[in-house]
């Protein structure tokens, strides 16, 4: 098929990058792998970056990520958090799997808090509701409502100077 | 529709101008409100405004009614207030938060930590092992190496001892008198006939029949 070019471009669809597990803690701002094309200590690292790295990527678009190859003998993980620290993760010899374990350990959200910001954005995104900041700006547009008294006059019965004229 | 002499923006009728409607009746006010530097009306310099007279019990339950309304208010507008402050970044939840997130961040560092040093001495065997692996290599090249240079030598010693062999039969300028005279005292008559059977017939001029069966050499062959 030409449309998915590439080795695997089922990295690319939406439904492989939804299923990203790796989701940082807000105090990383970058995250940068080091590893060789060659070596069998670095295969790890090598499709922990094919395989991982789009994801996590997908899921932290604030988060600068970044592969350096070919620099140093032995591959590894840096962490550069917001307050200038940065954390080391040694990874020669562990398989992809192995990386992702234990990553989602030390250095994404735990999973009490995933819960409870996936419901904070699930109130939020209520689609019931109308008004400003909400897809819908007034109960009106819906149909089978009310139209908009602005471009169909109410029927008089509705209306407030027929329901409370004294005559 | 009735315009007051100004446009439809500025009277609030927008929505005229959405649809597109021109009224096709249009009637303008004559008088807007009294202005300021005119005097009093003379029908209406002495008038006396009607005080306005209020039932004492309607008056009583309105105002029940309205605290009531508004004591319901006040209170669900301070459980929203509240609500937002604690939700806010900077309640004591969200401060404790922050405390538990730094205690949360060294317990992190340090299982980060034994496990670089896990991975640490899984790369320091494979590092003894790759070691080992290329000074045993580099041994058994050397070793390689010293078994061809030998070969080489024995080879070249060869070739020196039978150069050493064959210089004993070389002419040179003391046997060069003797091996004249040999030469000349033995001639060698390449003049000779070979039949299938390989028997030699000497001679320029001899043919198969001068020779008698008895006397036939065969011919010998070299190596």
């Amino acid at each position: 098929m030409p449309f998915m070019k590439g080795k695997a471009p089922v990295r690319r669809t939406l439904k492989y990058l939804e299923a990203g597990s790796l989701v940082l803690k807000e105090r990383i701002k970058i995250f940068c792998v080091n590893y060789n094309h060659h070596g069998n200590h670095h295969k790890g690292a090598r499709d922990f970056v094919f395989w991982y790295l789009p994801q996590i990527q997908y899921k932290n678009p604030n988060v600068q990520v970044m592969t350096l190859t070919n620099m140093t003998p032995s591959p590894f993980i840096t962490c550069f958090f917001d307050t200038g620290e940065r954390m080391h993760i040694d990874i020669d010899s562990k398989t992809k799997e192995e990386v992702q374990t234990h990553l989602k350990k030390v250095i994404c959200k735990p999973g009490h808090i995933l819960a409870a910001e996936l419901k904070a954005v699930q109130k939020k995104n209520n689609p019931a509701n109308f008004g400003f900041g909400c897809d819908r700006q007034c109960i009106c547009e819906v149909f089978g409502q009310v139209p908009c008294p602005g471009l169909v006059p109410l029927p008089k019965e509705m209306r407030g100077k027929y329901k409370y004229a004294k005559d | 529709m009735n315009t007051l002499g100004c446009s439809l923006k500025y009277s609030g009728l927008h929505a005229l101008n959405e649809l597109r409607i021109k009224p096709v009746c249009v009637q303008s006010v004559r008088w807007k409100r009294k202005p300021r530097w005119l005097p009093v009306a003379k029908s209406k310099q002495f008038r006396v405004p009607e005080r306005p007279k209020f039932d004492e019990g309607e008056t009583l339950e309105l105002r029940r009614l309205y605290d009531r309304y508004r004591t319901h208010l006040r209170a669900v507008r301070k459980y929203l207030k509240q609500e937002f402050i604690d939700l806010s970044a900077s309640s004591s939840a969200a401060l404790e938060g922050t405390q538990n997130e730094a205690e949360e961040h060294q317990l992190c560092l340090k299982e980060n930590e034994e496990w670089n040093k896990q991975v640490a001495l899984l790369r320091e065997q494979r590092l003894l092992q790759e070691q080992e692996a290329r000074r045993e290599s580099i041994l058994a090249k050397l070793v390689a190496a010293e078994e061809r240079q030998k070969e080489r030598m024995e080879k070249a010693e060869e070739m020196v001892r039978e150069e050493k062999e064959r210089a004993k039969f070389y002419i040179t300028a003391d046997n060069i008198d003797k091996a004249i005279e040999d030469a000349l005292a033995s001639p060698v008559d390449h003049n000779y006939a070979i039949d299938l059977e390989g028997h030699i017939y000497r001679g320029h001029k001899t043919k198969p029949s001068d020779v008698p069966p008895d006397e036939l050499e065969k011919i010998q062959v070299q190596g």
